[in-house]
């Protein structure tokens, strides 16, 4: 005997809350560990069981699918994970904490810096007289109404910064994931921070046509429910070879108990939802967790407090927290990949996620596959 | 009189004729204000005296080629702590 998860594919009512609990139990199961509501329950079975079930629930139009229990573990209680604790990262007069964690030397010693690679950054827009960017040759758009594609509030220049800036900086540490990436900002957010579905998908679409291989969006709205035009637009965008990455959302309060949930756009199937840790590589108190959508799920983590980067005006740099400056860690990342080994799309997706680290003290639910991490130098 | 912002997606079929949805949305109605040919999307909206915005809503969503009509949200820079 063995346990089992048992799932009820609908989303009728009657079948979730009184169908699926007789069923379970005129065949022989235990119904106490049934949540009607999900239309989930937790049996004990042999598996030839629960595939003559399954061929019964199937022939009453009850469709029904199963598998293995896992049993997740609290790592950190154990005696090997103490030792194993995750070093401390601090940021140095060289690089920003967030680049060497994510563990930019093996890119430097490579020579990988995202040549080639264009980089579409969604966003309040970008200050477009920075120093370190006045070169670069950046190409801005405004989708927001009477707006140009100036980034008066700063959001936008910090996060361009984090995905595409500068190795090494003229004044303070390197804060840029891909150096030589061709920068596409568009403002998709006005100068008060939000924007609607209207200028994010016209972005999107922008990047899209001027063939971005990756998009970054530190946006979000605090809502469970996906909303459609992104899971069109996610899969349309993965089909064209272009790979949207999102801020998981800062709706959480972990010290107070309350874990949050990955808010729309980022819990859509086909966008690449990124949380927050801190310089121990722990959980961000903000950082939302994977929520029951399908498609929720945090994907992966990456730097994202107290993060060192590009600020508009005479401040020029501003160290600041959010999912959205981990979310362009990730944008970057996936920009040097590209770069170096020509891939796109899906095949991106699964090579980033691919080569996320666990981490050990942290539940998957928060990290997703772990730490967002360039490939080891010997391997790209 | 309300107006209301929508998100339509075309399906895949009907992506390269987009204009020709575009025309037919027009018709019940709908003022497009972006074709996203590579999103296969279109933005717009419309404005109603009598009718709701359900009953709006559903006639976009009969115009052949529509795969979702979808009410747009409002999105903000993921706030922070410290921002």
């Amino acid at each position: 005997m063995a346990r089992y998860v048992v799932t009820f594919d609908t989303a009728d009512p009657g079948v979730l809350q009184a169908d699926a609990p007789d069923l379970l139990v005129s065949h022989g199961f235990s119904a106490d560990t049934y949540f009607s509501q999900l239309g989930i329950g937790v049996v004990d079975a042999e598996p030839e069981q629960l595939e003559s079930f399954s061929s019964r629930c199937r022939e009453q139009r009850r469709p029904m699918t199963f598998t293995p229990e896992l049993t997740y573990y609290a790592i950190s209680d154990s005696p090997a994970a103490a030792g194993a604790a995750e070093p401390t990262y601090r940021d140095t007069s060289e690089l920003s904490w967030g680049l060497q964690a994510i563990g930019i030397s093996s890119a430097m010693e490579r020579g990988h810096c995202a040549e080639g690679v264009r980089v579409a950054i969604l966003d309040t827009g970008v200050d477009l007289a920075h120093p370190d960017f006045a070169s670069r040759g950046v190409t801005a758009e405004s989708f927001v109404a009477n707006e140009g594609p100036q980034d008066a509030h700063g959001h936008g220049t910090h996060c361009l910064g984090t995905a595409c800036g500068p190795w090494q900086s003229g004044s303070g540490p390197g804060y840029g994931v891909a150096p030589q990436a061709e920068v596409y900002a568009a403002k998709v957010l006005g100068d008060n921070g939000t924007g609607s579905d209207s200028s994010i998908l016209a972005g999107i679409d922008w990047a899209l046509q001027n063939g971005c291989q990756v998009i970054s969006m530190s946006l979000g709205a605090d809502v469970r429910q996906v909303h459609p035009p992104y899971v069109a637009a996610g899969r349309r965008a993965l089909e064209r070879g272009s790979l949207i990455v999102a801020a998981a959302g800062n709706n959480a309060q972990r010290s107070a108990g309350n874990p949050g949930f990955v808010g729309a756009p980022a819990n859509s199937p086909h966008v690449l939802a990124v949380a927050a840790v801190g310089q121990h590589l722990s959980t961000a108190d903000f950082s939302a967790r994977s929520s029951s959508q399908d498609g929720g799920e945090v994907n992966v983590t990456a730097p994202g407090v107290e993060v060192h980067s590009s600020w508009p005006g005479d401040e020029r740099y501003r160290s600041i927290s959010g999912t959205s400056m981990a979310a362009p860690h990730v944008a970057g990342i996936a920009a040097l990949i590209s770069g170096a080994t020509g891939s796109r799309g899906e095949a991106l997706w699964r090579t980033v996620v691919g080569h996320a680290v666990p981490l050990m003290h942290e539940d998957p639910e928060d990290v997703g596959a772990g730490l967002a991490k360039l490939p080891e130098p010997h391997s790209w | 009189m309300t107006h209301q912002e929508w998100i339509i997606t075309v399906d895949d079929e009907h992506v390269q004729g987009i204009d020709e949805v575009v025309d037919a949305l027009e018709a019940v109605g709908f003022r497009a204000s972006g074709v996203l040919r590579s999103l296969g999307q279109v933005t717009g909206e419309t404005t109603s005296t009598q009718q709701d915005d359900e009953s709006l809503r559903q006639a976009l969503a009969a115009v052949a080629g529509v795969a979702s009509v979808d009410a747009a949200r409002r999105y903000r820079v993921a706030p922070s702590d410290s921002d």
